[in-house]
């Protein structure tokens, strides 16, 4: 088939010359230069804009109510905190196609936001409890999960040591922070030096060969 | 390193990496949540696509690469390759040519696709430039045309399945070749004209090819004095040319084609990974002929393509890789800096990108077998065009992809080869 218009001759799985749209012919599908035909649609895109625009419109209505009932907004940014928390935690993970590891991370590092929110809020870090209880509650299962993981699934992986280790350094930070900011240290963090210990030791012996290599390799310059 | 990818096809280092090579860097650190560098060689065979001999093939020839046994991680300082110790899987074509890349750090970043008569090979440019793809690609279709019965006396080029990868293989021929007595290339290039248009939804590839004798081709390059591939790049620089002063905007660019060095041809190397450097050609916006724009291309390449040139691009590229500040940054701050250099420097200084496999050869019992070769650039971070062109058994497919609806570019560069006698035949993903 030869399109008139642009003097180029058109393969047979077309039925429209694709430089200037003129009709040309019938489809002949015994072309063998053809494409799979492609959906525009993109369900994974779809679901981002409706979850946005859902969330977006809740948002709006949230603000709307709480400037009605009290002429200023009040309580409309914990809503919406929640909200941010929710689709960091949740709805980025999923969309990213995070792993196990990854949405651990995400998780608790939400989870640690909303305890530090929750404080500040209550008592402006009066009585920094989120310090001594949330911290230390989210290390531990993170540790816990991890070791779960590591023994269980895929004992040959060093990923997972290497994210305990990530764990551990964490722990020796969070201490730390307890130590310069409050200036005591409550039973969580033991724990926490404790499990660090056990864990640190355990890789030196039980680990040491991949363990090391895999250190060497994340750190190569 | 290089000797424990030697014996890795004997599987004794399964969790071995490697580096990345210098002009690799830039890949994964510019990639977005929505574009990333693919591109892809494709063979058009005789008959259907059986997936069974495909996968077979595949699995055949999986360890003569080791660096496509690999995936991409994340390390503190640099990114990294790492070994998989999965065989890679067979896919059915659903998507537009160059789809996104998954980065996982679990998959492999490359893959092979099917659909009806095609065999395509997509990979992340990190892994490798077009001569590594292309080699992959001869040596998947040798293996896959012997178990479909075809006896290869003589393979010539093509790497053999059966053999054992050589280190120089494997190796990063930027640091080998460097020489940094010989200089270094300014930094700073103008900014080029580009084709605007309305953009295409996320994930949608236009490819538009043009298939021709490579006969007629020649002989038109010919009678201007040109070679092919210099001809080509008039043609499309001109095309260009012609869009920009149709467009009569009061500020005009330069008409700026960028033109990839196979770099195996002037350095002693036989590496797979990227060994490939480029030269940007440069027409002003003036009202010029087509016989005009060729001549002053043509001497443009011969005068800049050089020894010398290719030296100084090496240097400049590994000396920045060498500064001790930018060693010790984490990998977040080079991939912040390396973004905007990518942004300043890369797609902006360009109106196209061209790049021109050649002619592939092949042992003449799998001409029996291929129909055609075609090359396939992926979408531009923020270019709307790309063209590519490869040629086979006396025909030459040029490719255009471009991630805008309207075929500008492609409809001007056809109409200026039919005007000078060369027989097109339209092909395209999406009709």
């Amino acid at each position: 088939m030869r399109c008139r218009k642009c003097g180029v001759n058109i393969d047979g799985n077309l039925v429209n010359c694709p430089l200037c749209g003129a009709h040309v012919g019938e489809e002949n599908p015994k072309s063998i230069y053809g494409y799979p035909s492609v959906a525009e649609k993109n369900a994974k895109a779809l679901f981002l804009r409706i979850s946005l625009f859902v969330t977006v419109i809740s948002m709006a209505i949230v603000l709307v109510i709480d400037f009605a009932v009290d002429n200023r907004i009040v309580w409309a940014w914990h809503v919406i905190f929640g909200f941010a928390v929710a689709w960091l935690c949740v709805g980025r993970p999923i969309l990213k196609r995070f792993n196990v590891r990854k949405y651990l991370s995400w998780g608790f590092a939400g989870v640690i936001a909303l305890l530090f929110y929750l404080n500040y809020w209550i008592n402006s870090f009066a009585d920094p409890w989120a310090f001594t209880l949330g911290a230390p509650i989210a290390v531990l299962t993170w540790q816990g999960v991890l070791a779960v993981l590591g023994i269980a699934h895929k004992p040959e992986r060093p990923e997972y040591w290497m994210s305990a280790t990530k764990v551990f350094i964490l722990s020796a930070i969070c201490i730390g922070v307890s130590f310069l900011w409050i200036k005591t240290c409550y039973w969580g963090w033991y724990v926490c030096t404790g499990v660090g210990f056990i864990e640190v030791l355990s890789l030196s012996i039980f680990a040491k060969e991949k363990y090391f290599s895999e250190l060497g390799k994340r750190l190569h310059v | 390193m290089s000797v424990s990818v030697y014996v890795m096809k004997n599987q004794m280092f399964e969790r071995e990496w490697f580096r990345l090579d210098n002009a690799a860097k830039i890949y994964p650190a510019s990639r977005s949540s929505r574009w990333n560098a693919v591109f892809r060689m494709s063979a058009v065979l005789k008959e259907e696509v059986n997936p069974e001999i495909l996968q077979q093939a595949l699995d055949d020839i999986i360890d003569r690469f080791p660096t496509f046994r690999m995936t991409l991680k994340k390390g503190f300082f640099w990114y990294y390759f790492q070994y998989l110790t999965d065989k890679p899987l067979i896919m059915e074509e659903k998507t537009c040519p160059c789809a996104m890349m998954p980065l996982t750090g679990r998959d492999y970043v490359f893959r092979v696709l099917y659909h009806s008569h095609r065999i395509s090979v997509e990979v992340f440019h990190s892994i490798t430039d077009g001569t590594g793809n292309i080699n992959f690609l001869k040596t998947l279709l040798l293996r896959y045309c012997e178990l479909s019965g075809a006896t290869v006396a003589d393979v010539g080029d093509i790497l053999h399945y059966d053999d054992n990868p050589v280190p120089e293989e494997v190796e990063d021929s930027f640091k080998r070749n460097i020489d940094k007595s010989k200089g270094m290339l300014p930094r700073t290039e103008p900014k080029a004209y580009q084709i605007n248009g309305q953009h295409e939804k996320r994930g949608i590839l236009n490819v538009t090819q043009g298939s021709m004798p490579f006969s007629q081709l020649h002989a038109t390059a010919k009678s201007y004095g040109l070679t092919v591939n210099t001809y080509l790049t008039a043609v499309l620089s001109y095309a260009l040319l012609k869009r920009e002063l149709y467009e009569n905007k009061s500020r005009k660019k330069p008409i700026r084609v960028q033109v990839p060095i196979n770099l195996r041809k002037i350095f002693p190397s036989v590496t797979l990974r990227n060994f490939a450097g480029y030269y940007n050609t440069t027409i002003s916006p003036v009202e010029q002929t087509f016989e005009e724009v060729a001549a002053t291309l043509d001497a443009q390449l011969k005068e800049n393509i050089t020894p010398d040139y290719c030296q100084k691009f090496i240097n400049s590229n590994v000396s920045l890789e060498k500064v001790p500040v930018i060693r010790v940054a984490p990998r977040f701050l080079k991939t912040f800096f390396m973004n905007i250099s990518f942004y300043l420097m890369g797609e902006r200084v360009m109106s196209c990108a061209f790049s021109n496999i050649g002619n592939v050869n092949t042992p003449q019992e799998m001409y029996d077998y291929i129909d055609r070769f075609e090359f396939v650039l992926g979408p531009q971070k923020y270019m709307g065009n790309a063209m590519t062109c490869a040629s086979y058994n006396g025909r030459t497919v040029v490719t255009f992809s471009r991630t805008t609806k309207d075929p500008i570019l492609e409809r001007e560069f056809f109409k200026i080869l039919t005007e000078q006698g060369i027989d097109v035949t339209i092909n395209a993903n999406r009709g």
